[in-house]
């Protein structure tokens, strides 16, 4: 298990270097560094001199090889903690996206916590009565949780919880966006759970609705297994086949797809924090993109994708945690 | 002769609801098995075998409607509410299953699975105690270094390994009845051999009724006292062994004793057609669409068994048949 | 502009909303930018920023003192800290925007020899290279020396904080999430803070502005008007919107740098040819009622406007006999062609998805056509009308927002013949019409150094009158602002100031009507970064949320688009021209 972890991380290196590599040539294509720069800041545009430095400095070189040269200028000033500065008013980078990390984190962490359980608990539910009416239910809720993207769920919520409720009785039931309400200074987290209700409703729903299907599906699979077959011939509980038998062995796919989700958490919920004005990683990617800010496109996109591969092998671990079969040497 | 039976089924019945009709898997199935006898249930695939023994069981889905009687002991089976059937499985009537790598779970380690049959039935029991008897049970059944093997998971094991696993876990509790779904069909020949010879033995030891589910004569050959033949989810035959093989006076059993390689023959001669669409059963003799002998009148009345030479038959011409054999 | 929100949510919802930038961009005009600034409907995005003031150019670079300024300091004027505002504030303003690296515009500062201090530390003696009219916009907000390490360069300094104020509040804290303004307790004017707390919070469009209005999460917001906003509001009757008239104005502009434009007749009879009438009921109607059409040019109502420059521009038999006359004759498709060439084809500009400037191709084109015009519509997204064919000049017929400040140093950075775009000016010139009128040049840069503002206004409508003559551009409409706000959460001046270039400049006599301690203000655009001299002062919502409320200059602008002193001087400055 240590030699295969040890060497997964061993391989996650090379893997970050390639996809870091990829991004930033994509990156830099896609926002054209020294253009946005200049556009930013005019007058320094005007001064070829100041250009031709910024170009030096930043490693901006064209090319094949101006842009492997420039990964490595990038990626030098990346690791030793001396980031590139924002294109906007020359700001550093890591403050801003540490915020919207934990920002991001927290609305992602808080919606998994809902979605799993209620998710996993209606698959289970529609399982254990396959073709009745509340297996029906459930896959139909599912169908319709699927197919209501984030901004509407959000507008839906936003207008029903705030706009009408306050029409009707004078306040909202909700708040519709934000982190607090204006105003308010400092940490509180029955405020901040207030706040966070209907965003994560909205991104829960979607997970709710696939979480119960792969459970529902998982599970099928399972109690239609022989082996729960020798379970139920072996005169145990109902109750034991189910939790000890069924359940165990229905997890395994869903606990991977869980992990492979949580890693993809990080930059998966921009429309929906776009909607509340949520400050996380989805509306600091939007800023960021819209100015062709390369200095904070590029560090988000590392945590993105480190976040995804950190997972991945999270994933892999847990499956092969779960599943004796599979063998990790 | 019933009372003694360590197993009583009579006129049992099984229809599955499906969506495109109900499917009759068993249409009145009566046998007795003594203790310590084997009784082969023989027939072609989707005869009913399995179907009969699982509503024994009550191993069956929702959609499985039971109808008839089956007894262990004095305990009736049918219609039997959850905590009866359950204290009967496992510890009265147990069952292992034809793939032992399916049917094992692979996420528990061996010998906890058996462990798990042991204090199923044993509520006292500590897990310690349980843990040791599984242990021994591997060692009953032929597993060599049964402390290490019983802390593997079942995807460690050989396919004959596993089986025996599977045939520990049916005796721990002493069964009464030991149903045993085609065994050896996922097995090498050689291995084959030695699980049916830890079956015997357990049977010799024990005393325990066997109910050997086969497609395999040879395997009926050798191990079972009586034979009883299914077609279509009915007995259509049923005899001791010696005078099936010699004596049979059902087409359908001639038909399967011609088509067996292991008796020796050049050439196999399968029976022609394939068995009839459970749906809708044909009427009268459910074989007489690929029966080489049907007449008229064997679209009449369902055929009872009845005795013909040495076995009891259920064909309407097996009289007039005999004289061709 | 609901289409502009609902192709946005639809660009969102493809994935990476890699298309945002085309409505999602920071709106750049600033009272010390002097050029005028071209914006979209619904969400603003900028095209290009930095203009040259007038004169600049032109002038003959002598460091002979041509003007000098003499400012007297308030004596009462102090910092948040109680220390004094002084002269070398004002130098250190100076130095910080001509030397900071990144340093947004020094347009109107690079006229200036030096900034001193006079007889007493409160007195700045400021000496001109050149006589500079647009002077009032200079020093509008003031850098204190003793917040930032190095005057020279301040692109390391307002990381997170705004360390100093000399407003009536000052900020208590700022982040992605919410901007908070507390009373400046040593503020020396009488417009003292009246609420104890004001607060800014980021909306990310209008359509969620309106419902954190509707659900009182917020006081007030500052949307660019639209009747979907009024409807949006119209059940709560808590709710008010005041719809005013700033300096956003819309405009069909001519280009004629090269292309079918280049041909003054054609050009004329083709604007001649445009019902503008027609075009105000049929667009802005709709959208305003009693709209009335804007006359005065690439400008708004004010001391600078003559209203009767552009008025009867339509006058069809004149377009027909003009084309005659200089023998075009309509072709086989009833399109006016000459000396045997195919009719020109004009490219009408607009960017896609505004549904304003959609419903005008829709109404105008066919009407053109009639009229023997071959007119095609020739759409981008907003960024690449903005920032790629606006600056090339790839397009023979363009339409857009503008927002005029308060000085009309703009049109000279917009319509002089040294900001056609060229190699001379690194393709970077403003004046994207490519109008070349030497006289007209002449009459800009010429009232850029007028002191008298009669006389300024005189040669500014004069040269406005060449545009009309020269058939530059057809003003159509002052396009409205609105300030929407919850009569049950804030009252007082709240709708005084709407039309100021600074907006809602005035809140700080803003009451809170509901008792809860504060007042709320939705923004549409969030400045990333605080640094009033970078590009992070590059927005409309950067001098509206930080440096109009925290620093105080010389001069602020006034509702009817024009300046007034502050309480930070003692008198009117003085103006000598040496
Ligand atoms: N759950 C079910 N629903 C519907 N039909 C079923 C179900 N289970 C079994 N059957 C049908 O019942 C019939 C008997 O099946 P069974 O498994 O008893 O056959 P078998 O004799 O054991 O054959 P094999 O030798 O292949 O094991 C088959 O036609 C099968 O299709
Ligand atoms: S009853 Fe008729 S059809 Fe059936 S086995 Fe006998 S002879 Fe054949
Ligand atoms: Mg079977």
């Amino acid at each position: 298990m240590l030699r295969f972890i040890v060497r997964r991380l061993l391989w996650a290196i090379p893997t970050l270097f390639i996809v870091t590599f990829v991004v930033y040539c994509a990156l830099r294509l896609a926002t054209n560094p020294l253009a946005s720069y200049a556009r930013a800041n005019p007058r320094v545009a005007k001064d070829p001199e100041k250009m031709a430095q910024y170009v030096e400095t930043n490693g901006l070189w064209p090319g094949f090889s101006g842009y492997v040269r420039g990964y490595f200028v990038w990626l030098k000033g990346f690791v030793t903690g001396n980031w590139q500065v924002s294109i906007k008013g020359s700001r550093p980078v890591w403050p801003n996206l540490k915020i919207a990390l934990v920002n991001t984190i927290r609305l992602g962490l808080l919606a998994v916590m809902v979605s799993i359980p209620i998710g996993l608990s209606l698959g289970i539910f529609a399982a254990l009565k396959p073709g009745r009416l509340r297996d029906t239910a459930v896959n139909t809720g599912a169908i319709i949780g699927f197919s209501v993207q984030p901004f509407i769920s959000a507008i839906i919520l936003q207008l029903f919880f705030g706009v009408q409720w306050a029409k009707w009785f004078g306040e909202p039931l909700l708040p519709t966006s934000g982190l607090y309400p204006p105003g308010h200074q400092g940490f509180d987290p029955v405020l901040m759970l207030k706040y966070m209700i209907l965003p994560v409703i909205v991104v829960s729903i979607q997970s709710i609705a696939s979480y119960s299907r792969y459970m529902r599906a998982s599970l099928l699979d399972v109690l239609n297994s022989d082996y729960l077959r020798t379970a139920r011939s072996k005169g145990i509980s109902e109750r034991r086949v189910l939790v000890k038998h069924a359940l165990r062995n229905a997890m395994i796919p869903i606990v991977t797809l869980a992990a492979l989700d949580i890693g993809a958490i990080v930059g998966g919920l921009i429309i929906s924090e776009a909607v509340f004005d949520y400050p996380g990683m989805g509306v600091f990617f939007l800023n960021a993109q819209s100015n062709g800010d390369f200095p904070e496109l590029m560090p988000w996109m590392v945590i993105i994708t480190s976040s995804v591969i950190l997972f991945n092998l999270l994933a892999d671990l847990a499956y092969a945690w779960l599943d004796p079969r599979i063998r990790l040497d | 002769m019933s009372t003694e039976s360590a197993l009583s089924i009579r006129d049992l019945r099984v229809t599955f609801k499906t969506l495109l009709g109900n499917v009759q898997a068993v249409r009145g199935v009566s046998l007795d098995v003594q203790p310590g006898e084997v009784l082969g249930v023989v027939g072609e695939s989707g005869s009913g075998k399995s179907v009969s023994f699982l509503a024994v069981m009550g191993l069956l889905g929702r959609n499985a409607v039971i109808e008839g009687s089956a007894k262990v002991g004095d305990t009736e089976l049918v219609g039997a509410n959850q905590r009866t059937l359950r204290k009967v499985r496992g510890n009265n009537v147990a069952m292992i299953f034809q793939d032992p790598l399916s049917a094992l779970n692979p996420v528990h380690r061996v010998g906890a699975q058996v462990a798990e049959m042991v204090l199923a039935h044993h509520h006292g029991m500590s897990k310690d105690d349980a843990a040791k008897r599984a242990v021994e049970l591997l060692d009953i059944v032929g597993i060599p270094q049964p402390e290490q093997r019983a802390r593997q998971y079942a995807h460690e094991f050989s396919g004959g390994m596993r089986q025996r696993v599977m045939i520990a876990m049916a005796i721990a509790n002493d069964p009464k009845v030991l149903i045993a779904d085609e065994p050896t069909t996922a097995l090498d020949v050689t291995v084959q051999a030695q699980i049916l010879e830890v079956i015997d033995r357990i049977r010799k030891e024990m005393g325990t009724a066997v109910v050997l589910i086969t497609h395999d004569l040879g395997v009926v050959a050798r191990m079972a006292d009586r034979v009883q033949v299914m077609y279509a989810g009915r007995v259509v035959e049923r005899a001791d062994v010696h005078s099936l093989f010699h004596q049979s006076d059902h087409p359908y059993t001639r038909g399967l004793l011609a088509s067996q390689p292991t008796l020796g023959r050049e050439r196999l001669s399968p029976i022609p057609g394939a068995p009839p669409n459970m749906l809708q059963p044909p009427s009268g003799c459910a074989f007489r669409v690929r029966c080489a002998h049907a007449a008229p009148e064997c679209a009449g009345d369902v055929p009872e068994l009845i005795q013909v030479r040495r076995t009891e038959t259920a064909c309407v011409r097996a009289q007039e048949l005999e004289a061709l054999v | 502009m609901r289409t502009s929100n609902s192709s946005k949510l639809a660009a969102l919802a493809v994935g990476l909303a890699l298309v945002v930038a085309a409505c999602g961009s920071d709106s750049s005009s600033s009272p010390t930018t002097a050029g005028a600034t071209e914006t979209t409907g619904g969400t603003e995005t900028t095209a290009g920023s930095e203009t040259t003031a007038g004169g600049s150019d032109t002038t003959v670079a002598a460091e002979t003192p041509a003007m000098k300024i003499t400012y007297n300091i308030n004596d009462k004027a102090v910092w948040d800290d109680g220390s004094p505002i002084t002269a070398d504030d004002f130098v250190c303003t100076f130095d910080a925007v001509m030397n900071t690296v990144g340093s947004l515009s020094t347009s109107g500062y690079d006229q200036i020899i030096s900034v001193e201090a006079g007889e007493s530390d409160h007195q700045v003696v400021a000496t001109f290279k050149t006589v500079y009219a647009p002077y009032r916009g200079l020093f509008g907000s003031l850098i204190k020396k003793a917040a930032v390490a190095d005057c020279n360069d301040v692109s390391g300094d307002f990381q997170t904080d705004f360390p100093f104020s000399n407003r009536p509040y000052k900020l208590e804290s700022w982040d992605a999430n919410q901007e908070i303004l507390v009373p400046n307790e040593n503020y020396w004017g009488d417009d003292k803070a009246v609420v104890q707390k004001v607060v800014m919070v980021p909306k990310a469009d209008a359509e969620t502005e309106i419902a954190s209005l509707l659900s009182s999460e917020v006081d007030f917001i500052y949307p660019q008007y639209s009747p979907e906003t009024a409807d949006a509001v119209k059940g709560d009757s808590n709710v008010k919107v005041s719809i005013q008239f700033g300096g956003d104005y819309e405009g069909l502009y001519f280009q004629q740098n090269d292309g079918p434009f280049a041909d003054a007749t054609f050009r004329q009879a083709f604007a001649q040819s445009i019902d503008v009438e027609g075009l105000m009921a049929q667009v802005y109607e709709p959208i305003v009622a009693g709209a009335k059409q804007l006359t005065c040019g690439p400008i708004v109502p004010g001391r600078y406007c003559d209203e009767t420059t552009f008025q009867n521009t339509y006058d069809p038999a004149a377009a027909e006999k003009l084309m005659t006359d200089a023998g075009w004759a309509k072709d086989g498709n009833g399109y006016w062609a000459k000396d045997g060439a195919d009719a020109p084809e004009i490219r009408w500009m607009i960017n896609t998805g505004n549904t304003r400037r959609e419903n005008t191709q829709a109404f105008l084109i066919p009407l053109m056509q009639a009229a023997g015009f071959n007119v095609v519509a020739d759409n981008c997204e907003a960024e690449c009308v903005f920032q790629k064919r606006l600056p090339a000049m790839d397009y023979d017929l363009g339409m857009y927002i503008s927002t005029a400040p308060p000085d009309p140093a703009y049109l000279t950075g917009s319509f002089t013949c040294d900001q056609v775009p060229s190699d001379a000016n690194n393709q970077a010139g403003q004046n994207s019409q490519g109008w070349c009128n030497e006289e007209a040049s002449a009459l800009l840069e010429k009232a850029d150094a007028t002191i008298d503002l009669d006389e300024r206004a005189g040669l500014i409508k004069d040269a406005i009158k060449m545009m009309r003559e020269d058939w530059v551009m057809l003003p159509t409409f002052q396009f409205p602002k609105s300030g929407v706000y919850r009569t049950d959460k804030v009252g007082g001046p709240v709708e005084a100031e709407l039309n100021n270039y600074l907006a809602f400049i005035n809140f700080n006599q803003w009451t809170d009507v509901d008792g809860d301690g504060q007042i709320v203000i939705g923004a549409e655009q969030w400045p990333g970064c605080l640094n009033p001299i970078t590009e992070c002062a590059n927005s409309s919502w950067y001098q509206w949320l930080i440096s109009a409320p925290l620093t105080m200059g010389v001069y602020d602008t006034t509702n009817d688009g024009d300046y007034k002193l502050t309480p930070l001087m003692a008198d009117e400055p003085v103006v000598e021209i040496l």
